[in-house]
């Protein structure tokens, strides 16, 4: 067989292999939708059946109607935005700083951020929740900001962004020109740090809004809920309807799914950047 | 004088930053360390100092125990399900990189680490379940017996590890791919002139290659592993519904601690235990990367 | 040891062809130079040869046998990398023994073959090393090493010293050209440095964007360079070329500034034409063509003394052995044999026979 034709033959095995193996990673979010389309009759039947003999757009329309969904995507979308907001913030100042203004304070500074950076959340969270209840914030997206206010790999990343990619001529220039310190953060250094401040975005919005242990411990009360804690406490409230719980978590899963596919190339940015820290 | 200048705009612009940071990291740290050499019960005033017996009190504590084994093995199951798994799917598709599927290939590895813990836990319940779902209809099609996946306490283990895994999967692929694109072509051009076929490449070639990329995919899935709970929460309820008590993992025992039986310093501690797991790990990855030669 | 040879060979990558056609024959344990400037097509034959792209049309023969479809580890090759490519992760009896290892060979024979290897090249004291505890020069011998442990029919080097100082290379391409002739084994190398290969080949390719230009050895080259573009690129400095015009019957050739230089069989041309001068063979005494230039510039190196001047619009180079110092901007008189003036037609290129 020729070279060509060898090399044409093992692509497209391996392409066979490789479209085998997504389908079936997807297979369990494409039932999960399926699923939501099935009457609760249907559900319960033996043995079950993949694809909806009658699909009906009941479910989701009592999901979003006869249950707290919405409010909880509500909670939810606010606690994700206002976090991916203070992060950013946080994280383009002072990875500015620790990055171009190399003093002892600050350089201390900067092993702290880095030294909490690996000490997983839950091993801190029980003190942090005491400390939200002492200011009256349970049950608030105030009270679920608390915890992801600051993320110390941002604030990493953008260190390394701004040593990499800002020379210190440039901040020199515009000082000589008589610049202020603050002007030049706004002006100057956050145009250029636009891309890695994306993918800093799309992580913290993906880490608030996937978040669990920290809300459930946070929100008590049933309309206070993030969608996570909202979907994993519905099964003990509605658990012969596996209908409706399919519905509901097919409507929270398809517009993250959605987001991933539009803004992949940020995501994966971000994501392979956390995986370069080391 | 401008040094002067330029030192006070630091510390200024720093400082909010540092404060936020201060309350909400570092003072929690701190807490968590004093808390767990102390006795609380939520509702006194009182918090009297114990020094280490909340830890020699966990090491006889079954329950603990129990949730040490649990999130101990699911950790490292997941690990090494998920290691090999995405470095030879990272390898195929890097290999097909200039197909067109290769973005699709991408997107959907990685689908499923994007998809919320919940939800995703959830499509998995319905499938693991013992009498509505489609595994054990599949294998009693092909003449075997139903089991219980969710209430057996070795197979709901499994079934934990094998969502995790599932999950985790997507991000392994991902870093491996940036690992594979970072590897000297020439080199393995030298392999194929010296003889080696695809498989021996990747074994003798790429596998050490890579090997700080495997150490780091190795820690970060272990931390995340111990760290487990939603999944646990969702898939692991008991038979009266209470979620995730069919298998108890850390986070869950510690929480249970705290608020349910009003032991917050005992809890602490446990929390200084996953503290001390975690940086143990972590150290022991520094150490093999440092005496692999360093970078 | 085998012959190489190559049939009509064309590659394309995508839309855009680069390589246009190439023939030429290799034999049996010569030492053949491809060179020719970035971008001429010689890495890419060469790495057709291995089998490392898939060949577009035409043929390539290794001894009897047609090697279009075979893979490289059958194709009995061996190859020397630009960046050596040695494993990184291995150490230098490692990467050399690795081919015998993939073939299964038991581990006494490996480090039999190894080491006599290792002796030749002077690296057995390294065997235990890792790559990146060498020098330059080491890793380049061990990159030799592992080719030559495979006893390949054919051994291809793709620029193997463009990466070492200059006093490493001189020294190394005396060594390969050693080691040539210790293994006898037919060997391609692809340089851009026309001086390696002037050195070191039996035969040398001159290429150029994707075309063969000329064929031949070193020498030969030099002397009856078939066209403008090879009298050009070989002989360093270069080759210096102004236009002249000549009529029917007169023996001279004349410059755009008036001057002369005259050559018997000039009288049976008739029109316009280039001219090249190589600077070794202008003098500034004897018998011969003669003619006045304008100094421009010059360069001394002790022993030889480089000028760039001006002479009918144009620039020349002359090189002479010798010391001589001489105000920029002055005018002085230099000879050339008039055997030694290349003649070229000005609208193709290629060499009149004078």
């Amino acid at each position: 067989m020729s070279a060509n034709a060898r090399v044409r033959r093992s692509n497209f095995l391996l392409d066979v292999t490789l479209f085998v193996i997504c389908i079936l990673l997807l297979t369990p979010l494409i039932l999960l939708i399926a699923n939501g389309f099935k009457t609760p009759q249907e559900m319960l039947v033996w043995p079950p059946t993949l694809f909806p003999k009658d699909p009906t757009l009941q479910n989701f329309h009592k999901v979003f109607t006869e249950t707290p969904l919405l409010r909880w995507m509500f909670n939810s979308l606010t606690f994700a935005i206002l976090s991916t907001i203070a992060i950013v913030a946080t994280s383009a100042l002072a990875g500015y700083i620790v990055g171009k203004f190399p003093f002892r304070t600050v350089n201390v500074i900067f092993i702290l951020f880095l030294a909490t950076a690996i000490i997983p959340f839950e091993v801190y969270m029980i003190p942090l929740y005491f400390q939200v209840k002492a200011l009256g914030l349970l049950n608030s997206v105030g009270g679920l900001l608390i915890g992801y206010l600051v993320m110390s790999f941002g604030i990493f990343l953008i260190r390394q962004n701004v040593i990499a990619s800002i020379p210190d001529e440039l901040l020199e220039a515009a000082r000589i020109d008589g610049a202020g310190e603050l002007w030049i953060f706004w002006y100057v250094v956050l145009p250029l740090l636009r891309g890695p401040l994306a993918a800093l975005a799309v992580l913290a919005f993906f880490q608030a809004w996937t978040t669990f242990a920290w809300p459930i411990i946070v929100m008590t009360r049933k309309t206070s809920f993030t969608i996570e804690v909202g979907l994993a406490n519905f099964q003990s409230a509605y658990t012969i309807d596996l209908s409706l719980l399919s519905a509901a978590s097919a409507a929270v899963m398809v517009p993250s799914v959605l987001a991933f596919v539009l803004l992949r190339r940020n995501f994966v940015e971000g994501i392979a950047a956390s995986g370069m820290k080391e | 004088m401008l040094r002067r200048k330029r030192f006070w705009f630091a510390i200024m612009a720093i400082l909010p930053t540092f404060a936020i940071f201060g309350w909400v990291r570092l003072f929690p740290i701190i807490e968590t360390l004093r808390l767990s050499m102390h006795e609380w019960n939520l509702l006194s005033k009182n918090k009297p100092f114990v020094g280490f017996q909340n830890f020699i009190e966990l090491f006889g504590d079954n329950q603990f125990l129990d949730a040490l084994t649990n999130t101990a093995v699911i950790a490292f199951g997941a690990m090494a399900v998920t290691i090999p798994m995405s470095m030879g799917l990272a390898a195929i598709i890097y290999h097909r990189t200039r197909s067109r599927f290769a973005g699709f290939y991408e997107t959907a590895v990685f689908i499923p680490h994007v998809v919320s813990l919940v939800p995703a836990a959830m499509a998995w319940k319905w499938i693991f379940d013992a009498k509505l779902g489609p595994l054990n209809a599949l294998i009693m099609g092909l003449g075997g017996d139903a089991l219980p996946w969710l209430f057996d306490p070795v197979l709901s283990v499994i079934c934990i590890i094998f969502l995790v895994s599932w999950q985790t999967l997507g991000y392994g692929v991902l870093i491996y791919l940036v690992g594979f694109r970072n590897l000297p072509k020439s080199v393995f051009e030298a392999a194929q002139l010296d003889g080696a076929n695809g498989l021996q490449s990747f074994l003798h070639m790429s596998v050490p290659l890579l090997k700080p990329i495997t150490l780091y995919v190795s820690v970060v899935t272990l931390i995340s592993g111990f760290n487990v709970y939603a999944q646990a929460y969702v898939l692991a309820s008991d038979t009266q519904g209470a979620p995730g008590r069919q298998v108890r993992v850390l986070v869950l025992d510690m929480l249970e601690n705290s608020f349910q039986n009003f032991r917050v310093g005992y809890a602490a501690a446990e929390a200084v235990i996953l503290l001390s797991i975690v940086l143990l790990l972590t150290l022991i990855q520094f150490g093999l990367l440092r005496g692999k030669g360093g970078r | 040891m085998a012959t190489v040879e190559i049939k009509k060979l064309r590659k394309s990558f995508g839309d855009v062809e680069t390589l246009h056609g190439i023939s030429f024959t290799i034999p049996e344990g010569a030492f053949v130079a491809l060179v020719g400037p970035s971008g001429c097509g010689k890495s890419t034959i060469l790495r057709l040869i291995a089998g490392l792209e898939e060949i577009t049309s035409g043929k390539i023969y290794i001894g009897d046998d047609l090697i279009n479809d075979v893979e490289p580890k059958n194709r009995n090759i061996a190859m020397v990398f630009q960046n050596y490519a040695l494993y990184p992760h291995l150490t230098v009896a490692q990467n050399m023994g690795f081919s015998l290892k993939l073939l299964k060979k038991s581990k006494a024979e490996i480090e039999r073959a190894v080491k006599h290897t290792a002796e030749i090249l002077g690296v057995d004291k390294l065997l235990h090393r890792l790559p990146k505890q060498l020098s330059g020069g080491q890793r380049q011998r061990v990159a030799m090493g592992r080719a030559i442990v495979r006893q390949p029919k054919v051994f291809l080097f793709d620029e193997p010293l463009s990466n070492l100082d200059a006093k490493l290379r001189v020294q190394m391409r005396a060594e390969l050209k050693a080691l040539h002739r210790r293994l006898a084994t037919t060997t391609v190398y692809v340089t851009h440095d026309q001086i390696e290969a002037m050195t070191m080949a039996d035969i040398v390719v001159v290429m150029r964007d994707g075309n063969l230009e000329q064929v031949g050895r070193p020498l030969d080259l030099y002397d009856t360079p078939v066209n403008q573009f090879v009298a050009g690129f070989i002989g360093s400095p270069a080759m210096s070329f102004l236009p002249a015009t000549t009529m029917a019957g007169s023996s001279e050739m004349v410059l755009s500034d008036g001057q002369t230089l005259s050559k018997p069989t000039y009288a049976a041309l008739d029109g316009r034409y280039t001219i090249g001068l190589r600077p070794e063979h202008i003098r500034l005494s004897g018998d011969g063509a003669s003619f006045k230039v304008t100094i421009e510039a010059s360069e001394q190196t002790g022993s030889e003394t480089l000028l760039l001047a001006g002479l009918a619009d144009h620039k020349v180079t002359i090189l002479l052995r010798e010391r001589f110092d001489t105000p920029i901007g002055g005018v002085h008189a230099f000879v050339i044999d008039p055997a030694a003036i290349q003649l070229f037609d000005t609208k193709t290129g290629v060499r009149i026979e004078t």
